[in-house]
């Protein structure tokens, strides 16, 4: 159907869909789960309730996730080209997708460690447990499994993202739909690409859940 | 000197404004080695009180002493160390529910620095003497009310604690799994030494297995002696509806129906 050329085009973009998706998904997690976990311990009847911590990382989050992605893809362009020297391709487009995803994820991982039984955490304080051990041997343990669910809605919606990215050359699939779907009328490209981004998404999506399943001792 | 002692101990919540007193100028002294029970109705204020004891709860007012030691003039650090020396069983049990019941014994030997391997033989031997050694590979959710207790029994009991608290531990469980596990909570306190402190509203329980019991009612303690003793002729009229199960209060003066628990539930 395709030629050689536009075959090895497509695993391009698949190769940079994939490289954007999770290089975000990952560094959004660096900042985001420290980020989430500070709300958390920083909320009103917290571990440690700090009003002015809370109050700031509340607004930080809220104020960046108001902001349309495309806006925000814009809006950074002079600090992505700072970060990664320039400010087109995959790798430039990693960097707005960090900057919305991490307060995302915060919230994501907020609401999971929210769901942590409180008897259990008053367990580990009767038992002498400091707040790292609490935080780190019962809250991200007790919580893993909506945690990772969380991180596999959280993928699946970078996928998206990164997709949109690619309007503003930004690469991989989302950039050739757009380039031959859009620019040049060559349907049948422009299908296959999003065919490939729901496979992509579906994979991600099965993989996400069964391991979700599998660390889940909850229910047998 | 008492291992615990409880000095003229207040404590006031405030919700949204208003303050709730749920314990007013507790004195309370339990000697070691004893099964000290501390019974009251819904609400009265056992709970904060327990929590009083490894100051989970601050008190607002007065002193508790470990061992003659004022928990107020202990630094965070040694706070938490002395905790790990104060065993605590709860209610709901408050199983780590992805952890297995080994998993759940080593947890505070983890906290304290155990070496994993030392942690897990001692878990093993623990899971044993509360009878539940063929269950180390089990998640809470594969496990019944009373054997979840008894994890949670083994672990309260890892660090080798000289005080275990126990709020509600029984209040779950059918009366045959009580039995039972107040039975273990029996061995336990003649084999180690251990004093315990139970929480409870079940007379029953306190009959069973307490030496010594307090009575409290509304946040103050109106009673307070030797189990026996209380049973055969109760002062306080908290203690006759405890013993008697009945509503002293209502058929005295029933001019002006008192509900204890429908005072409480409106501060809730
Ligand atoms: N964290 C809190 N904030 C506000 N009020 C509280 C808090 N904890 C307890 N109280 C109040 O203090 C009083 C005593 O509560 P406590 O939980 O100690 O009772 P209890 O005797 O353990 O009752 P139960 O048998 O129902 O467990 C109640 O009026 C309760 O509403
Ligand atoms: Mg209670």
């Amino acid at each position: 159907m395709f030629d050689e050329k536009v075959l090895q085009m497509l695993l391009e973009g698949i190769r940079d869909t994939l490289y954007m998706t999770f290089f975000s998904a990952f560094f959004g997690y660096v900042l985001g789960l420290p980020f989430g976990i500070a709300l958390y311990v920083t909320k009103k009847d917290g571990l440690r309730p700090n009003k002015v911590i809370y109050g700031i990382g509340d607004f930080i989050c809220n104020i960046i996730r108001s902001v349309p992605f495309l806006i925000l893809l814009i809006v950074l362009i002079p600090f992505t080209r700072l970060v990664v020297g320039k400010s087109y391709g995959s790798t430039a487009t990693i960097v707005p997708l960090v900057i919305c995803a991490a307060p995302y994820i915060a919230r994501v991982v907020e609401s999971a460690l929210n769901e942590v039984d409180a008897g259990v955490i008053e367990m580990a304080k009767s038992m002498g447990a400091s707040i790292w051990q609490i935080i780190f041997k019962v809250l991200l343990v007790e919580a893993r499994v909506s945690l990772f669910t969380g991180a596999t809605i959280t993928t699946g919606i970078l996928l998206g993202y990164s997709a949109m990215s690619g309007t503003v050359g930004g690469g991989g699939l989302g950039d050739i739909a757009v380039r031959y779907g859009y620019y040049r009328w060559q349907t049948d490209i422009m299908v296959v690409t999003v065919a490939l981004l729901i496979i992509i998404f579906q994979i991600i999506q099965n993989v996400g859940s069964r391991i979700a399943l599998r660390l889940d001792h909850r229910k047998r | 000197m008492s291992e615990i002692e409880i000095r003229n101990l207040t404590k006031k919540f405030e919700v949204k404004g208003q303050v709730v007193d749920a314990l007013r100028g507790i004195d309370l002294s339990i000697e070691k080695g004893d099964i000290f029970g501390i019974i009251g109705m819904s609400g009265a204020g056992k709970s904060t009180l327990v929590r009083s004891i490894n100051y989970l709860e601050k008190p607002t007012e007065g002193k508790v002493l470990i061992d003659g030691v004022d928990l107020e003039s202990l630094t965070e650090k040694q706070l938490r160390k002395k905790r790990s020396e104060i065993g605590m069983i709860f209610q709901s049990f408050h199983l780590l529910e992805q952890k297995n019941a080994m998993d759940n014994v080593c947890f505070p030997l983890e906290i304290a620095g155990m070496k994993k391997k030392q942690a897990r033989e001692k878990a093993r031997k623990l899971l044993e003497t509360v009878g539940i050694g063929d269950k180390e590979k089990s998640y809470p959710s594969q496990l019944s009310g009373g054997q979840k207790q008894r994890v949670a029994i083994a672990r309260a009991l890892a660090t080798e604690p000289k005080i275990l608290l126990c709020d509600e531990a029984t209040s779950a469980l059918d009366p045959q799994t009580t039995k039972s596990i107040l039975g273990l909570l029996k061995k336990i306190n003649e084999k180690y030494g251990i004093t315990i402190v139970i929480i409870t509203h079940q007379m029953s329980v306190v009959s069973q297995i307490c030496k010594k019991v307090a009575i409290i009612d509304g946040g103050v303690l109106v009673e307070e002696g030797d189990v026996e003793e209380i049973f055969r002729s109760p002062k306080s009229d908290a203690a006759k509806e405890l013993i008697f199960e009945k509503k002293v209060r209502y058929i005295k003066n029933f001019e002006q129906p008192e509900d204890a628990e429908g005072q409480v539930k409106e501060v809730v």
